[in-house]
């Protein structure tokens, strides 16, 4: 448990140095609040928090990134990265959780079933509601997807997502994967596989679509699903 | 303040389970002055599109990318301030007016500034169909606005 945690504390750590610098260069350009300073108060709490491996100083610095991380979304009005910001936000609640939880305690292991289940859901979710849409079975709404100017998608990509009935036709693989994500909890070779897969797909959407967010919050994640893949069979 | 909290810890995670219609922001001088700058595209009628630059995609992105999160988190909130209009029942429901107040400070950010002060603008948000580009529908017009602070 005590390695789960310490992942989860490094690579939450990562997401928010990412996010925070972000923010921090965003505010530069469009200043808004006290946004600037925040971010940089971030930055350094995140940096900290990537060489604390325990104790009431972790506490201290997991707490104090859930801090700044909420003021950031209350002084932005809301959660404007959707999906990123919440998984961000579930994130690091858990971990101060777990580091006030300490070492092998019912509060660390309920941060960690929760993050994993939520993580777990997450796909699940996802996955259903495209189900109920004929345009994920048929390819449409992938060849959607490719015309939005909202996603840097590279114009060769977009042409060939738009000409090419394979590639609109894969959308039902994506469905099938994200429906069939929970099965990740049955052990951990399915776990592993789901979660390769799954940071493949987070890892080509960061670069197709800009969401390197949901690539760190989601990657940060991971490992509780692996913890409760394991903690099920025990 | 409520609404972050349970937004962020009671998460949705209804991923892309509609992908029909794109909203788009578009833009008119009240005084017929054309501004000079490309950030502005051409639209029909006195309407331009205003066009939010994303960059082209690049391995280093997946570390730092504040130029496209800041054009994510503009869209998010032209597309709230869409669905606020069409949700809302009263004319001053304070979500729309504080998204409204929020899609304003994009068009400061994103107009240029030397027209700013001399021009009164309206706006307004389109839906356009993605299976067929003719197909839109006007969601939400705006009052007559000036944008100079």
């Amino acid at each position: 448990m005590i390695q789960t945690v310490g992942l989860i504390s490094f690579l939450a750590s990562i997401c928010c140095l990412v996010l925070f610098a972000e923010e921090f260069s965003i505010s530069k350009k469009f200043p808004k609040g006290h946004i600037g300073i925040l971010s940089a108060l971030g930055l350094i709490a995140a940096f900290a928090n990537c060489f604390i491996p325990a104790g009431n100083l972790a506490s201290f610095s997991s707490g104090l990134l859930l801090t700044l991380f909420l003021l950031l979304c209350l002084l932005k009005g809301g959660v404007k990265n959707g999906g990123a910001d919440q998984m961000t936000g579930l994130l690091l609640l858990c971990l101060f959780a777990m580091r006030m939880g300490g070492n092998e305690s019912q509060l660390t292991k309920a941060a960690l079933y929760l993050l994993g289940i939520q993580t777990g859901l997450s796909y699940f979710v996802a996955g259903f509601v495209k189900a109920s849409n004929r345009s994920w079975w048929d390819g449409s709404a992938v060849k959607n997807l490719a015309k939005l100017e909202k996603y840097p998608l590279p114009e060769n990509f977009r042409k060939q997502i738009t000409a090419s009935r394979f590639l609109q036709k894969s959308s039902g693989g994506l469905v099938i994967f994200e429906l069939c994500f929970p099965l990740a909890f049955v052990n951990t070779q399915l776990a592993s596989g789901f979660l390769l897969l799954g940071a493949v797909f987070h890892l080509f959407n960061a670069y197709a679509l800009g969401l390197n967010r949901f690539f760190w919050s989601w990657i940060a994640a991971y490992p509780a699903v692996f913890y409760c893949a394991i903690d099920f069979h025990r | 303040m409520s609404n972050i909290f349970l937004k962020l810890f009671f998460p949705s995670w209804r991923f892309f389970d509609h992908v029909e219609y794109e909203i788009k922001l578009e833009v008119s001088f009240e005084n017929q002055q054309e501004p000079q700058n490309n950030c502005l595209e051409k639209g029909r009628l006195d309407w331009q599109v205003v066009s939010i630059p994303c960059a082209a995609p690049s391995f280093g992105l997946l570390f730092y990318n504040p130029e496209n999160n800041l054009r994510l988190q503009q869209l998010s909130t032209i597309e709230g301030l869409a669905q606020a209009a069409q949700d809302r029942k009263e004319v001053s429901d304070s979500r729309f007016l504080k998204l409204y107040q929020e899609v304003l400070d994009i068009l400061r950010s994103r107009l240029p500034q030397r027209e700013l002060h001399l021009q009164k603008i309206r706006f307004r948000l389109v839906a356009e169909s993605l299976s067929n580009p003719e197909e839109k529908q006007v969601l939400f017009i705006s009052e007559i606005e000036e944008l100079a602070s």
